[in-house]
């Protein structure tokens, strides 16, 4: 139906487009906390950031599918992890399951201030939440640093 | 309105349950992949794997995960409002959770295979996928529930974590969400 070469395209688009959901998401998940703290308004933040994190999680679980399909795609010729490339594969993949422990605790962080104050989100909640959105967006940062490397350097 | 239908004070049980099937799903992979390409094996694993077939698995073991995850965090509205760590509602029903996911990730594995063996002409191979199913699906119950342990001990730390970071000077839980007492056993809304 489709040749090998068509479906490692599509895969790889789909990884690279779920990856940018993640990183395009919480940078404006953090934009918008940023802006919550200097400004007091009542946006409804709370939902958008809850939102955020269904979208996120299943942003999270394609990326890694579609990230098995992408070294699939080098099968044999996949380099060791004594290879320049093999260590920075290494680490890339390590540093993915830093933001999965991470993105599990900001997930628990949302869930228990949504149950804390479920019509809009409390002014002593902001600050936490900025910083490990904060600490997400960074990671998800080098991590994509890290996949330019592999992909052209 | 969207703000009314995502509303947090509806559908967080429900978020924290999406959360945890995507996590555990996507950790064992994560580990898996790491520890194969450590022991130089992920190349030659992988090159047995098709596209579809692997992106079947990977939803599959979604899939069930899903649902077991559901079945483990029954109670999960009584847990996040900060009860769960004496009740240890995770930690006791994640065993069975797991073991439950695996068994039913060794069935769809077997039915998966099959298939690919009677699409590529080989019937005795398919035969002998389903077959090992007889022997498989206990033995993966039995590592789901040790697997189901480990992730049960996992999430109950990094959701303590997370309650952690925003606990401080917020108000009591609201009246009308959930209550520790009331929401003993609270099953998550259908999506």
């Amino acid at each position: 139906m489709f040749s090998a070469h068509t479906w490692h395209v599509a895969v790889r688009l789909v990884h690279v487009g779920a990856a940018a959901v993640v990183f395009g998401g919480l940078a404006l998940v953090t934009l918008l906390l940023l802006q919550r703290r200097r400004a007091d308004d009542a946006t409804p933040l709370l939902g958008v950031v809850e939102l955020f994190e269904r979208v996120a999680w299943l942003a999270l679980g394609v990326i890694v599918m579609t990230g098995v399909g992408n070294a699939g795609a080098i099968g044999r010729a996949l380099p060791g992890p004594s290879s320049v490339w093999g260590g920075r594969f290494a680490v890339k993949l390590a540093a993915v399951l830093l933001l999965l422990l991470l993105s599990l605790v900001r997930s628990a962080a949302v869930t228990h201030a949504a149950a804390r104050a479920p019509v809009a989100l409390a002014a002593e909640a902001v600050n936490p939440l900025l910083r490990l959105y904060g600490l997400s967006v960074t990671l998800t940062g080098v991590i994509l640093g890290l996949a330019v490397f592999l992909a052209h350097g | 309105m969207w703000q009314d239908r995502y509303h947090p004070s509806h559908s967080y049980p429900l978020l924290l349950a999406w959360a945890l099937s995507a996590f555990h799903t996507s950790v064992f992979v994560a580990v898996a992949l790491l520890g194969l390409h450590l022991g130089g094996a992920l190349g030659p694993a992988l090159a047995q794997l098709d596209t579809l077939t692997g992106m079947a698995l990977f939803l599959g073991l979604w899939g069930t995960g899903w649902w077991a995850t559901r079945f483990g965090a029954r109670g999960i509205g009584a847990a996040v409002l900060g009860r769960w760590m004496s009740d240890g509602a995770l930690v006791n029903r994640g065993p069975m959770a797991g073991g439950l996911n695996g068994a039913l990730f060794y069935a769809w594995l077997a039915l998966v295979l099959a298939l690919r063996s009677l699409v590529g002409g080989q019937p005795e191979v398919a035969a002998l996928f389903v077959s090992s199913a007889v022997v498989g699906v206990p033995f993966a119950f039995i590592f789901g529930v040790a697997f189901g342990f480990v992730f049960a001990v996992l999430d109950t730390v990094l959701i303590e974590v997370g309650r952690a970071q925003v606990i401080a000077g917020l108000p009591p839980p609201a009246t009308g969400v959930a209550t520790p007492t009331a929401t003993a056993d609270v099953t998550p809304e259908e999506p």
